[in-house]
């Protein structure tokens, strides 16, 4: 599965569109990351724990994006965008959403 | 009485804390950037969706890099200083170079173990989901150029 953030895959062509795929997934943090990072916050410096979270997520998101593109037979992802959003409660939205094609 | 100078105190070695210690720790982050960024100089960046003259192009990947990034209690403090007067925050600034150097980079250096030297169509996203503190969350992403299909 190709997946690129450009309108086509460079180097090919499309010779197909399956239409739009997406993926969601919502993380709650625990507090033991929210203690990590006030005390972070006395020095600064990178909130890991907080990196990891995000990035998992994100992987996850496209993961599944990813299984819906399969589905429909496409054997690339175009135009791939992200999104997040806050939920109530404090728990982070990851989205991501691209056109689901054949290349050749 | 006693109180108030006890939490005049906690707060005056919060800031010495993060004068000296944040201060420190900010310089090496920022020594590290220079240094990797000369390291991923041959990767060429570009936020057009095409591909430049001279580069060819076999097929494409997503590549992506993100940051969460605190500031400290002194730089904190210096900034609600400045929200009285207005200006320039420079210690934020600093904060936000830094992550957007950070992400771009963790970026780059996926490009990189990809075999890609170029990237094409880059975005940087902003998001506000971490925790309720003075801190950034920068992630940045696009697509490495490869010479055959990844």
């Amino acid at each position: 599965m190709i997946i690129v953030n450009t309108e086509t895959v460079p180097g090919m062509d499309i010779t197909a569109f399956h239409g739009l795929v997406q993926g969601n997934t919502i993380r709650a943090k625990h507090v033991g990351r929210d203690i990590g990072a006030a005390l972070k916050n006395l020095v600064g410096g990178e909130l890991r724990a907080y990196t990891e979270l995000l990035t998992d997520a994100r992987k996850q998101a496209l993961e599944r994006m990813i299984a819906e593109a399969e589905g429909m037979g496409a054997n690339a992802v175009v135009n791939v965008r992200f999104t997040t959003s806050s939920v109530a409660g404090g728990a982070a939205e990851l989205y991501a959403y691209g056109t689901a094609v054949t290349v050749a | 009485m006693g109180s108030l100078i006890l939490s005049l105190a906690i707060t005056a070695g919060f800031i010495l804390l993060g004068y000296f210690v944040g201060d420190a720790r900010e310089r090496k982050h920022l020594a590290d950037l220079d240094r990797r960024e000369a390291a991923a100089a041959g990767v060429t960046v570009v936020d057009v969706k095409r591909i430049p003259p001279g580069f060819a192009a076999g097929g494409g990947s997503l590549v992506m890099g993100e940051v969460v990034i605190a500031t400290d209690y002194f730089k904190s403090f210096m900034a609600m200083l400045r929200n009285i007067v207005g200006g320039e925050v420079k210690t934020y600034q600093i904060l936000l170079s830094r992550a957007r150097r950070e992400a771009k980079l963790r970026m780059i250096e996926e490009a990189r173990a990809l075999g890609a030297d170029l990237v094409v169509n880059v975005r940087f996203e902003w998001s506000n989901v971490g925790p309720k503190i003075v801190s950034t969350e920068i992630f940045c992403y696009g697509t490495a150029i490869t010479s055959t299909p990844v």
